[in-house]
């Protein structure tokens, strides 16, 4: 039946849509030149695409090894080191890093290398860039000591850490010796290890507090603390400091440290004003705004000898407190005493001779 | 913008303007219109490019004033088609159903549609659409006959033709501009689809969409077009009217056909002036108006008359519930819908078009503009390109056979 059926008319869609360019229009004929020239630009991006794969693959199948390592850059000649307030310097990092000799810049592995300055304990942050051609730039933030203490591992012999204030126990490195000496030896810790690396000191935060505002506010007496011990903090909250003027400092950790170390002062005054000085044994600051303060026992005099007649009343309690703690009163608990303190001057001959604690581990 | 998104142009060259809608076709189907541009129509008479060059250059520059407004290139155009030279005839064709159970097959349906279609046009003219009317399967109307029973199968393609030359000129006015024509729409639908609901094209509706220089009409019965034609005649000719019959230039006799013309005479006063500018300077006139009411109704009128004298037998009074509906540029003329109506002897209205376009474009004058987008969006609408089935290679040979 099909075949008797005559074709149907001509539709428009039977005229030519083609057209000359010269009867176009210069809007149209710019139309056409910018549709061809993106034909173009595509045709020339999808053949480039098609050979660099053809290539890529080429290469992957002869020769893999050289798609590996495509960037060949020149070696690392520079280490650069940047960062506030360093005690390292340039040589430890280079130490630290141990960069194979000419190792290229692009084959270094930087989160390895950043692991290794990490694992000092010393570097509390640290940041490595390649800075072509042949410099890696290396930015450090340190950690700051506020203690040290001696370790012994096994039968080894004794080494001596510094703590930061975070707990982190470290060997200090490019440390002058002057600085390491101020600082006080800790006790009383139990120093752990996991997988060979020593874990923070717990508690280390309220420490670093005393400490830091012994340093800032009354110097002359942080010089001559010699051991802090932190065998009481946990169970008790005190800190116990052993003091070339004054013997055991017991610190409560629920009170100011400021007030705390302004009492010090103000007892320690107090008993060097004394005529008869006599040597501070103990002095509990834990207790509250009554302080038990404990002398050392003079030694006994000749039986002739005649004692002079006490002047002032505090020495008159002194010797009444030989046997029994005798309560001082916190006048100084006001800031003026404290301030005070930093205007007695340092000894050159009152650095105390450190007894330096050692801990077994 | 994804790679799914389209943006097509809707292309009206008419006499007076050109205008140029842009749609942002995204892939779920939905349509933003994010372009317009219009200019002033050149070398454009009674919708037939007369010069090319100056049609073109009056096209193109409302094509790149969309593009701007748009900020994108056009992808296709869909352009409007008008002109005397389109006329349409009614052909239909019947078979019997081939199978012995007398199931309707897509090969009988098939069949049916091409004997329809085939039938030879003169020398030079080509098919602009082929618009279905509803399958009859022994005398009830279907939408789909396919697997239905029935022993005869007829369906009627209303076939809007053109000449090839006219259709050509236009084609290449836009491919001038280094853009495809996607589809070719008679005017008539594209405003007639714009302006009518779908209830009022079941009801049966006419559509007059009348230009500057063309009227458009469309007549929808059972849900299609049922009938379309185009007549040389248009505002222009009331703005020529005024002038010859009150002797004053196109310019003024423009401005008074906008400002007293009317589809009726209202004024009983015939002592009734006014004035040609009302600025009292040198060459302001009075004129009655009446006289310009009955000049401007007396041509109304006529394109009226025309109208119905053209659709003739298919237009039925009592299968026109919807009425007449007015549109396009002239539309504007106060009581234009009241002349229809008294015409046509149904119930007449001003197009309005949907409120979801923009306020700005919800004008009688655009309706054709905006009916190409939506033609556009539905570019497999039944009646502009109806759904051909893909026949495989069974197919063919059993036809043969």
């Amino acid at each position: 039946m099909s075949s008797s059926i005559s074709p149907s008319a001509r539709s428009w869609r039977d005229i030519p849509q083609t057209i000359a360019p010269r009867a176009m229009s210069s809007t149209g004929r710019k139309r056409m030149i910018f549709a061809n020239t993106k034909a173009i630009v595509a045709l020339v991006i999808g053949c480039v695409s098609l050979w660099g794969g053809y290539e890529i693959f080429q290469t992957w199948e002869t020769n893999p090894a050289k798609l590996k390592a495509p960037v060949k850059s020149a070696p690392v000649k520079n280490i650069s080191l940047r960062g506030q307030n360093l005690v390292l310097d340039q040589p430890w990092v280079v130490r630290t890093l141990a960069l194979p000799k000419n190792a290229d810049l692009m084959e270094l592995d930087l989160y390895a290398l950043r692991e290794r300055l990490l694992a000092s304990g010393q570097v509390r942050a640290a940041e490595l860039t390649r800075k072509f051609p042949d410099t890696l730039l290396v930015s450090i933030e340190e950690r700051s000591p506020v203690a040290r203490l001696n370790a012994r591992f096994g039968e080894g012999s004794p080494e001596e850490f510094l703590v930061a204030r975070d707990g982190v126990v470290y060997r200090g490195a490019c440390y002058k010796d002057d600085v390491v000496k101020t600082l006080p030896y800790l006790a009383g810790v139990a120093l752990k290890r996991n997988s060979g690396k020593l874990q923070p000191i717990e508690g280390m935060e309220t420490v670093a507090d005393l400490l830091t505002t012994a340093r800032a506010n009354a110097p002359t007496l942080y010089h001559h603390w010699s051991i802090v011990s932190l065998e009481r903090l946990n169970s008790d909250g005190q800190i116990a400091v052993e003091s070339a003027d004054a013997g055991t400092v017991t610190f409560g950790t629920r009170e100011d440290f400021y007030k705390q170390i302004a009492r010090l002062d103000y007892i320690i005054d107090q008993s060097k004003n004394n005529p008869t000085p006599t040597p501070l044994k103990a002095i509990n600051l834990a207790v509250g705004e009554q302080v038990p303060v404990s002398f050392q026992l003079p030694q006994a005099p000749p039986a002739n000898s005649t004692a002079p007649a006490p002047a002032h009343p505090a020495s008159a309690s002194t010797h009444a407190s030989r046997s029994t703690p005798r309560l001082v009163p916190a006048a100084a608990s006001h800031p003026r005493n404290v301030r005070a303190a930093p205007s007695r001057p340092l000894q050159a001959n009152s650095v105390p001779t450190h007894r330096s604690p050692r801990r077994d581990i | 913008m994804t790679s799914k998104t389209k943006y097509i142009g809707a292309v009206e060259i008419g006499t007076s303007k050109v205008t140029v809608l842009i749609g942002e076709l995204s892939q779920n189907r939905s349509l933003h219109i994010i372009g317009f541009g219009e200019c002033q129509s050149r070398g454009v008479i009674k919708g037939t490019v007369m010069d090319f060059r100056a049609a073109s250059d009056a096209t193109q520059s409302a094509l790149l004033s969309a593009e701007s407004s748009a900020g994108t290139r056009i992808d296709e155009v869909y352009l409007a088609q008008t002109g005397g030279h389109l006329e349409g005839f009614y052909n239909e064709a019947t078979v019997s159903v081939s199978a012995a159970d007398n199931l309707v097959s897509a090969i009988d349906t098939d069949t049916v549609c091409r004997l329809a279609k085939a039938k030879s046009l003169p020398d030079g003219r080509m098919v602009v659409h082929h618009i279905r009317r509803p399958f009859r399967l022994d005398g009830r109307l279907v939408p789909d006959p396919e697997h239905l029973v029935g022993h005869r199968l007829d369906v009627g393609y209303w076939t809007v033709h053109g000449q090839e030359t006219k259709i050509a000129d236009n084609i290449h006015v836009i491919r001038g501009f280094n853009v495809p024509v996607a589809e070719l729409i008679l005017s008539s639908l594209a405003s007639g689809t714009m302006v009518t609901s779908a209830e009022d094209r079941q009801n049966g509706v006419i559509v007059i969409d009348i230009g500057a220089g063309t009227t458009d009409f469309a007549l929808y019965r059972d849900g299609c077009a049922y009938a379309t034609g185009v007549i040389p005649v248009g505002g222009s000719h009331l703005t020529n009217d005024l002038a010859l019959g009150l002797r004053l230039t196109e310019g003024q006799a423009d401005k008074l056909k906008e400002r007293f013309g009317r589809g009726t005479v209202v004024t009983r006063d015939k002592a009734e002036r006014v004035w040609l500018n009302g600025d009292f300077a040198i060459g302001d006139r009075q004129f009655p108006r009446q006289a310009i009411e009955q000049i401007t109704s007396a041509r109304t009128w006529e394109i009226f008359e025309v109208v119905k004298k053209k659709l003739g037998a298919s237009f039925v009074a009592d299968r026109t519930a919807a009425g007449v509906v007015v549109t396009g540029g002239t539309a504007k003329l106060p009581n234009i819908a009241e002349a229809a109506a008294k015409v046509f002897g149904v119930v007449g209205r001003v197009g309005e078009l949907p409120g979801y376009i923009n306020e700005n474009l919800r004008d009688p004058a655009y309706a054709t503009g905006l009916g190409l987008l939506y033609f556009g969006l539905n570019s497999n609408a039944e009646s502009a390109a109806p759904a051909r089935r893909r026949s495989n290679f069974f197919t063919k040979l059993f036809a043969s056979v």
